[in-house]
């Protein structure tokens, strides 16, 4: 186990790091001169002067790529340039929006996925299978961000339940906060919804083949307890990998909802930060969120782990 | 073999009923396209702000937008852009993919090692991710958002054809031409790459499709197709701020994304199945949005 | 009483080209502390028998004919009330260990669970009652096993622990479908002496299903030989070893190597297997027969009885016996 943990850990330290060296090269070296790409090319001497040596760029490119990626490890990603705050603070201000959204996507997605992946496998042939098939194939053509202006389309313009987007902040309490997240959240896990039931649902097909589902059904365990208690985690192990690989759509599709729906989040901040050529923000935004896509990936494959005993082989 | 009768034919096309109505939803996208490049029905450039956001009437089939452009019309000069930025970006991550996936293939070593690790960086950053970064450095951009597509398909196409390249090394004919003593160069162009040639196909199709709905995304978030090029995700965004005025301008540039995504999804379905049935499983991590 | 009784017992299963009668009309009884054991090549039907008996048949699959456990028809049992009875009343041991058992549960969940839904035994009482059972099949040190995965365990350990979780409930009748086929040869021995073994023991009626005469000779007490969806010969394995009565029991036998038999060649039966979905008018082994005449191509034979107990469905008998050359007399 702890040998399968390491392993693991080493390859995400690994394609962390890899994720930095890739944001800075692309932001930092690419550009040729950050400053001028912040200031324009027609910008004053002594202005471009003043943002060189404020940005560091005096300094050798290992140098600047240490320093940045030690005050990210440190909390301190930098000053932007446009609102001249620290960038941790505006960062710290949009996750409370995007990781939360992010999360009650995924949860979303996962219960509806695998609920609807296990009704068409048990109804396999039949009416509702066919009915969870089309969804899916539907679901996998709309776009997100078309299906959350469907989302406001009718709930805000015609039933007027929820507003048309933007957020109260938390300190609005609870509800106002979660409401204004709902549609946002819906939009995102329809569609990845959509692709999971069908591997869900494919998963478990090919699950309720094994012998050892026999094997339950000749212990005298009922279709529904055998479903439940022997298919259904040996089917996870194929759907925990989408899901892996969701996230990681799921927290791009974050930032086109966020725009959609007006939320201020990662998303909004990158795009401000491009309109400004804030660049020191789209630097760090990028950077946390390729990690957050490392970090669930990570994640997930130590929960292989613990649903399929047999990639703990090697442990004793 | 006897004619066929018209059950016969009947069962065939329900058997491929995923190629036929994926073939024919695609192809009517592109004959928008095609159309669009020779009439429409009203210029999908002129302005025409008196009769500006009209509903569906018979002189405009689908209304018009907040400069009294003609929707359908937009919609048809639409296809042409959601087309091109399709073909070219998964042009450029299938040549320069397969490229990559047949050298760490014939190579196998660190080659193929360093290959795939660095295709595995790149799952940390789908395509939206990477197109913000390259519109923060060279600005908004068709061109850039074909790029961004385009580099984020590269892994996604050395990935596949490695794997099946892999397995094309492995067999017995493959042996047979090393044992005549051709060459790895020679082996890959004349015995791999045909072989896995279907499999390229039908991957292609369905990021096609891909890419479709990544160029309506990053239109709409304004940073690709730029005005007055008529582009789907942009005609969305701009109907966002006339939700409660017009709504039909929401309705129907995401409708024809819809068809173009679901005709290219299925005609690459079908084309697995018909070319290579062994294939069905192995398709949904390839999805990305 | 019998156990279990068996009265014209037909399984037809869902095909391309149709319904296959996969199992045709067999009959018989099994008496408690009885073994029977079902022979023939793959795709005889005696699998299907077994998942029939079990009210397992696939997805499409239909049944006729009775099935009774002590007097009570099976078949008029609801979904329920035959769970209750699976590994209850009647358990089954399969022949893949390897395959049979779920890999993301440990030994002792899998076997406790028989144990808390059948005799209602709480956890901790369930897990007491698996470590004698996990030591009754010759897994001493139960408490290691009892937290192993089935990937941990070797194709016989896993087959022992098959065992012990068909013999949780104490059942009456257990079926063994070809228990020792994808074991290893050294451990088949083993595994047929603990499964004779313990249905001795505790008194239970056992079905023993295996292509292999072998294993068949060494465990039951009668024996029933399936050809093509029926039964062709049935009788007690002394009887029908010594007087191999139908022409395809004889072939069966014939194609067994026997120790001494030096360099002559292999007998075989000329011919395979017929589809079940298009199986011959009359016998069904007419075609592959030597001694088939034109009447067998129509006519399904019944069963003749040749002996005490034993009868075999054949309309050449008397030719047939008559040229046996084969069997434990001669």
């Amino acid at each position: 186990m702890s040998l399968f943990i390491a392993k693991r850990f080493a390859t995400f330290v690994a394609t962390l790091f890899g994720a930095s060296v890739v944001v800075f090269l692309i932001l930092e070296i690419l550009p040729g001169d950050p400053a001028y790409a912040i200031l324009g090319a027609d910008a004053d001497p002594s202005a471009y002067q003043a943002l060189r040596k404020e940005l560091g760029l005096d300094e050798p490119a290992l140098d600047r790529y240490l320093s940045w990626i030690s005050g990210v490890l440190t909390g301190d990603f930098g000053i932007s340039y446009t609102y001249s705050v620290p960038v941790s603070e505006l960062v710290v201000e949009r996750l409370a929006l995007t990781v939360p959204l992010a999360v009650i996507a995924m949860a979303m997605t996962v219960i509806v996925a695998i609920g609807l992946g296990l009704y068409a496998a048990a109804h396999h042939n039949k009416v509702g299978d066919w009915g969870v098939m089309v969804f899916s194939q539907l679901g996998i053509a709309v776009p997100n961000f078309w299906f959350g202006i469907l989302l406001i389309l009718l709930f805000s313009v015609y039933l007027g339940w929820f507003s048309s987007g933007g957020f109260p902040g938390w300190d609005a309490g609870l509800w106002p906060a979660l409401k204004s997240l709902l549609l946002p959240a819906v939009a995102l896990a329809t569609v990845q919804a959509a692709i999971l039931a069908r591997v869900t649902r494919s998963s478990v097909l090919e699950t309720i083949g094994e012998d050892y589902v026999r094997t339950a059904r000749a212990k005298g365990l009922t279709r529904a307890a055998t479903l439940w208690r022997h298919v259904l985690r040996n089917a996870l192990i194929p759907v925990v990998t989408i899901m892996g690989l969701q996230f990681a759509n799921l927290l791009a599709g974050t930032i086109v909802i966020e725009n959609v729906f007006f939320l201020p989040g990662l998303g909004r901040l990158v795009f401000q930060a491009i309109a400004n050529r804030d660049l020191v923000v789209v630097k760090d935004v990028v950077l946390l969120l390729a990690a957050m896509v490392v970090v669930v990936n990570f994640v997930v494959d130590i929960a292989y782990a613990i649903i399929d005993p047999r990639l703990r082989a090697h442990d004793a | 073999m006897t004619s066929r009768t018209p059950s016969d034919l009947f069962l065939l096309a329900l058997r491929h009923r995923n190629l036929l109505l994926g073939g024919a939803l695609s192809t009517l996208i592109i004959l928008l396209a095609v159309i669009s490049l020779l009439w429409t029905p009203h210029s999908a450039y002129e302005l025409d702000v008196a009769n500006k956001l009209k509903p569906p009437s018979s002189t405009h089939w689908l209304g018009t937008d907040h400069f009294g452009r003609d929707v359908a019309s937009l919609i048809m000069v639409g296809a042409q852009n959601s087309l091109v930025v399709g073909f070219v970006a998964v042009g450029i991550g299938m040549a320069a993919g397969v490229l990559l996936g047949l050298w760490a293939s014939a190579q196998r070593g660190w080659i193929e090692e360093l290959i795939m690790r660095l295709s595995d960086f790149t799952f940390a950053f789908p395509a939206i991710l990477s197109a913000i970064m390259i519109t923060a450095i060279l600005g908004p951009g068709a061109v850039n958002s074909i790029l961004a597509i385009g580099i984020f398909n590269i892994p996604v196409f050395a990935r596949v054809t490695r794997g099946s390249a892999n397995a094309i090394w492995a067999r017995e004919f493959v042996l047979a031409a090393r044992a005549a003593g051709k060459g790895r160069i020679r082996i890959t162009f004349e015995h791999v790459l045909p072989n896995i040639l279907s499999v390229i196909i039908v991957q292609a199709t369905i990021f096609f499709a891909i890419a479709i709905l990544a160029e309506a995304a990053l239109s709409y978030l304004g940073l690709g197709t730029q005005p007055p090029q008529p582009s789907w995700g942009r005609m969305l965004n701009e109907a966002q701020t006339f939700l409660y005025l017009s709504p039909h301008l929401a309705l129907f540039p995401g409708l024809v994304i819809v068809v173009s995504v679901l005709g290219f999804n299925m005609l690459g379905d079908g084309l697995r199945d018909w070319l290579d049935p062994r294939l069905s499983r192995a398709r949904l991590s390839g999805y990305a949005q | 009483m019998s156990v279990l009784e068996v009265d014209r017992l037909t399984v037809s299963l869902p095909m391309v080209g149709g319904a296959a009668r996969a199992v045709r009309g067999i009959s018989f009884r099994l008496e408690r502390g009885e073994s029977l054991g079902i022979v023939g090549e793959s795709g005889c039907g005696k699998s299907m028998t077994a998942l029939a008996l079990m009210g397992l048949l696939p997805d499409g699959g239909t049944l006729d004919g009775s099935i009774a456990l002590n007097g009570r028809n099976l078949r008029t049992l609801d979904e329920a009330a035959m769970c209750h009875v699976r590994g209850n009343a009647i358990a089954m041991v399969f022949q893949e260990p390897m395959t049979s058992l779920n890999p993301v549960h440990t030994i002792g969940k899998q076997l406790v669970e028989p144990l808390m839904l059948h005799l209602g035994l709480d956890r901790d009482e369930a897990k007491v009652e698996a470590f004698s059972l996990l030591e009754r099949v010759g897994l001493v040190d139960p408490q290691r096993y009892y937290s192993a995965f089935p990937h941990q365990l070797s194709g016989g350990q896993r087959q022992r622990a098959m065992i012990a979780m068909a013999l949780s409930c104490h059942p009456e009748v257990l079926i063994a479908d070809e228990p020792t086929t994808a074991l290893d040869v050294t451990v088949q021995g083993q595994i047929l002496d603990l499964i004779y073994d313990v249905v001795s023991e505790r008194q239970m009626s056992l079905i023993m299903i295996s292509h292999d005469l072998g294993v068949i000779a060494q465990t039951v007490d009668r024996v029933a030989v399936m050809y093509g969806g029926s039964i062709v010969e049935q009788g007690p394995t002394a009887e029908v070893f010594a007087q191999l009565a139908h022409p395809y029991t004889q072939g069966l036998f014939a194609a067994v190597p026997q120790v001494g038999d030096g360099r002559r060649r292999l007998r075989t039966i000329p011919g395979t297997v017929p589809e079940l979905a298009d199986l011959p008018q009359g016998c069904t082994f007419a075609g592959r027969c030597s001694l088939s005449r034109e009447s067998c191509h129509h006519q399904v034979p019944d069963m003749r009885s040749v002996g005490p107990n034993h009868m075999a469905a054949c309309l050449r008998l008397d030719a047939a016996m008559a040229t046996s050359t084969f069997g434990l007399r001669r």
